[in-house]
């Protein structure tokens, strides 16, 4: 039975009012506290005292601090990097995952580990690993003749962001891969049957049936990816500890940094706030290529 | 339109994310994000011990956040004497073990919610930045109610108010693989100069042992800014004189960052020190690849019950002496009571009770071992501390001076200490190649930067 217009009206109607309830939470719990940590950014803000405006100060003060440039630039490093290494891998696990051989549960079981692991075990490991006395990773390096000298992997601060990178990396692969294999999985072979009686290669069949197929859960993925990558505290401060000499500090770190350890609240809030604006950049190109493809 | 309202969502999710990754641990792949770092957590966190006393309404409900501690029979102890303290004021008590990493966060977070605890035990640099915020109540009183030592009496000073009321001192020793200095017919160093040389012997990186594990990292703790300035201080140098004026940048400061720049340099220490935080000077010695650390007595208790072979090849000597001055800067534990917490008093008379009972708080102290040394006169004098294995650690308690010496106790002694500016100075020159004088300005330039702030 076809709606009447009032019928549609009253609807929308309803469904404004249903809303109201999720609408007060979120604002609740997620907006008052983002309005007053924007607010505190501008203030004078330490611990246990009373925040006192003090203009663009804070923010004048960041943008004159090397280290802050330093930290965003690791960011988009860190961020651009893990992200897409994790999409490359992800992608490539979950289309060698999805065929038929023998132990393929086994190897699904033991790719799920890294994500299943608690991130402090996995820094901490990995803080071992790259020991350059006693980690693993060093001894076969050397064992095998491929560096004459231990690989300070946490301690030359031009590797040591990449060190972190490749914690991240190898943390966030599965996320990748299971959600892709898990569309695979979803998709008619059929259709692949008929595109090889078609005579499509493999190559071909990957570029015009599995991408596209993929390609909502991709963009899912990625998003949800880049907005924790973009703010992983975490595995940054365990493996290097932003160091040495804010080598592999990233925003984050930063931010703790300035909010912990230099007891200035107002200060970290106004490196926080200050990639609000890359962050609505980043989301408003995702809904762009939403839109467009809508 | 759901392609929308999801995007709005996570624009939102990602903009709130952000600005709360300035406390929290930030989620990763696949995991919920961290929990909040509100104090109530830091009871599963650190190992709740229950509530104790009265469950009647309206009883009053004092909130002890307590370092937890490597010696389990100290949190028995101390447990006990919250439940004795519990039933005879009829109050309740949350008692807390918290983690000493995760205090001062933790003490943030829960200031800034108005949750705050009523009353904490931690180390003294940690604690008196809470001082030095305003953050802690005035305890004058409870300080001349007590025969404390001398050295006790200025630990919790702030100007000419006591905020701070010591628990015991945790005096640093020297730990050094006793074995490795024996195989080489090494005395043990009375000098840093003559530890360096003897390092020289010892070492051997490519068997994966260095002789020498200062950790140099700047992501919080005290430990390599401890051995900055006792360097600083022994080479005849300071940082801060007593008058509050900043005289780092001198021909003795240069002198001092050169020699702990030379431990580097000359492959003495691992170049992971440089990202090594207060664990990791712990953990190396314990992993046998580090001959000597500088360490409170914290690692004794995992050498006993972790690997009492470790511990029969340490031998424990002072602090070495510099070319002009010889010091040991010492730490200790501390109680705090917390201005903005809703039992002050009872929180005072908790600390009463603790010392009411000298000689439970007597055994408190000879359960750590010889890692905690007394703050109250006379305890010196009995046998424990006449023992040989312990006179040592009660000499290096009543030889220490304050990490910050001879600055004046304020707030801006603590910040330069807690923002590990003589750590970040030897870093420039590890990592940058300052030279030491370069380190040197930069560390004048650091120091002014609070000492003349309005």
């Amino acid at each position: 039975m076809k709606k009447t217009e009032s019928q549609t009206v009253k609807d929308k109607r309803l469904g404004l009012i249903l809303m109201i309830p999720i609408v007060l939470v979120i604002f609740i719990i997620m907006g008052i506290p983002l309005i007053r940590a924007i607010y505190w950014s501008f203030t004078d803000k330490v611990v246990g005292s009373d925040p006192n405006f003090i203009g663009l100060k804070n923010y004048i003060g960041l943008f004159q601090d090397k280290v802050y440039w330093k930290s965003l630039k690791n960011t988009a490093i860190y961020t651009g990097g893990c992200i897409l290494v994790k999409l490359l891998l992800g992608l490539l696990w979950a289309v060698l995952l999805n065929q038929d051989f023998k132990g393929k549960g086994f190897f699904r079981t033991t790719l799920l580990i890294p994500w299943a692991l608690p991130g402090m075990v996995v820094a901490m490991t990995w803080r071992w690993m790259y020991d350059s006395t006693y980690g693993i990773i060093n001894s076969l390096l050397l064992g095998s003749g491929l560096v004459d000298m231990p690989v300070a992997w946490l301690s030359n601060p031009k590797i040591v962001l990449y060190s972190a990178m490749l914690v991240n990396i190898w943390r966030g692969v599965p996320f990748f891969m299971f959600s892709i294999l898990g569309v695979l999985q979803t998709l008619d072979k059929q259709v692949y049957e008929a595109a090889t009686v078609d005579g499509a290669g493999i190559f071909k069949q990957f570029w015009y049936i599995t991408l596209p197929s993929i390609a909502p859960v991709l963009k899912v993925t990625t998003l949800l990816s880049t907005i924790w990558t973009f703010n992983d505290f975490e595995n940054v401060w365990l493996v290097t500890g932003g160091g040495p000499l804010y080598a592999s500090s990233v925003i984050a770190t930063y931010t703790y940094d300035k909010a912990f350890i230099q007891n200035s609240l107002g200060q970290a809030l106004s490196v926080a706030t200050s990639v609000i604006p890359i962050l609505i950049v980043m989301m408003l190109i995702f809904s762009y290529f939403n839109k467009k493809e809508q | 339109m759901k392609r929308k309202l999801l995007s709005v969502i996570l624009a939102v999710s990602m903009v709130a994310a952000c600005l709360a990754g300035c406390g929290s641990n930030a989620a990763t792949e696949g995991e919920a994000p961290a929990e909040s770092e509100a104090p109530a957590q830091a009871a599963d966190e650190g190992g709740e011990a229950e509530a104790s006393g009265s469950e009647s309404s309206g009883a009053k409900k004092l909130v002890f956040w307590d370092k937890a501690e490597y010696v389990d029979e100290y949190g028995t102890m101390m447990k006990a004497v919250v439940d004795a303290f519990a039933a005879e004021q009829g109050v309740e008590v949350d008692y807390v073990n918290v983690p000493s990493a995760d205090m001062k966060q933790k003490l943030m977070a829960a200031i800034e919610a108005g949750n705050a605890p009523d009353l904490i035990v931690g180390d003294d640099t940690l604690v008196g930045q809470f001082a030095s915020l305003d953050q802690l109540e005035n305890v004058d009183d409870i300080m001349s109610e007590y025969d404390f030592t001398d050295a006790a009496l200025k630990v919790g000073l702030l100007g000419d108010t006591q905020y701070m009321v010591p628990q015991a001192f945790t005096a640093p020793g020297m730990y050094i693989r006793a074995d490795k200095w024996e195989e080489k017919g090494l005395d043990m160093p009375e000098t840093w100069e003559e530890l360096k040389e003897q390092a020289k012997i010892v070492n051997d990186p490519a068997n994966g042992f260095y002789a020498l594990g200062f950790a140099m990292g700047a992501s919080g703790g005290g430990d390599a800014e401890g051995f900055c300035r006792t360097i600083i201080l022994d080479w005849g140098g300071q940082t801060v004189d007593e008058n509050g004026n900043v005289v780092v940048n001198s021909p003795e400061t240069v002198e001092a960052l050169a020699f702990i720049k030379s431990l580097y340099d000359e492959g003495l220490i691992s170049p992971d020190a440089v990202t090594g935080d207060d664990m990791w000077n712990n953990q190396a010695y314990l992993a046998g690849t580090a001959g000597v650390i500088c360490n409170a007595g914290s690692i004794i208790a995992s050498m006993k019950n972790d690997d009492p072979d470790l511990l029969a090849k340490t031998q424990v000597i002072a602090y070495p002496a510099g070319p002009k001055e010889s010091y040991t800067l010492g730490g200790s534990n501390v109680f705090g009571v917390i201005a903005s917490g809703k039992n002050v008093a009872e929180a005072k008379d908790f600390i009463r009770f603790y010392y009411n009972d000298m000689e439970n708080y007597e055994a408190m102290i000879e359960v750590m071992g010889s890692m905690w040394q007394p703050v109250i006169n006379g305890m010196d004098e009995s046998e424990f501390w006449q023992d040989e294995m312990n006179k040592p650690w009660m000499e290096s308690a009543k030889q220490s001076v304050k990490t910050y010496y001879p600055a004046p106790s304020d707030e801006k002694a603590m910040t330069c200490f807690s923002s590990q500016l003589c750590v970040k100075a030897v870093q420039e020159m590890l990592i940058n190649g300052a030279t030491p004088e370069e380190a040197a300005e930069i560390l004048e330039k650091s120091f002014k930067e609070v000492y003349e702030a309005e």
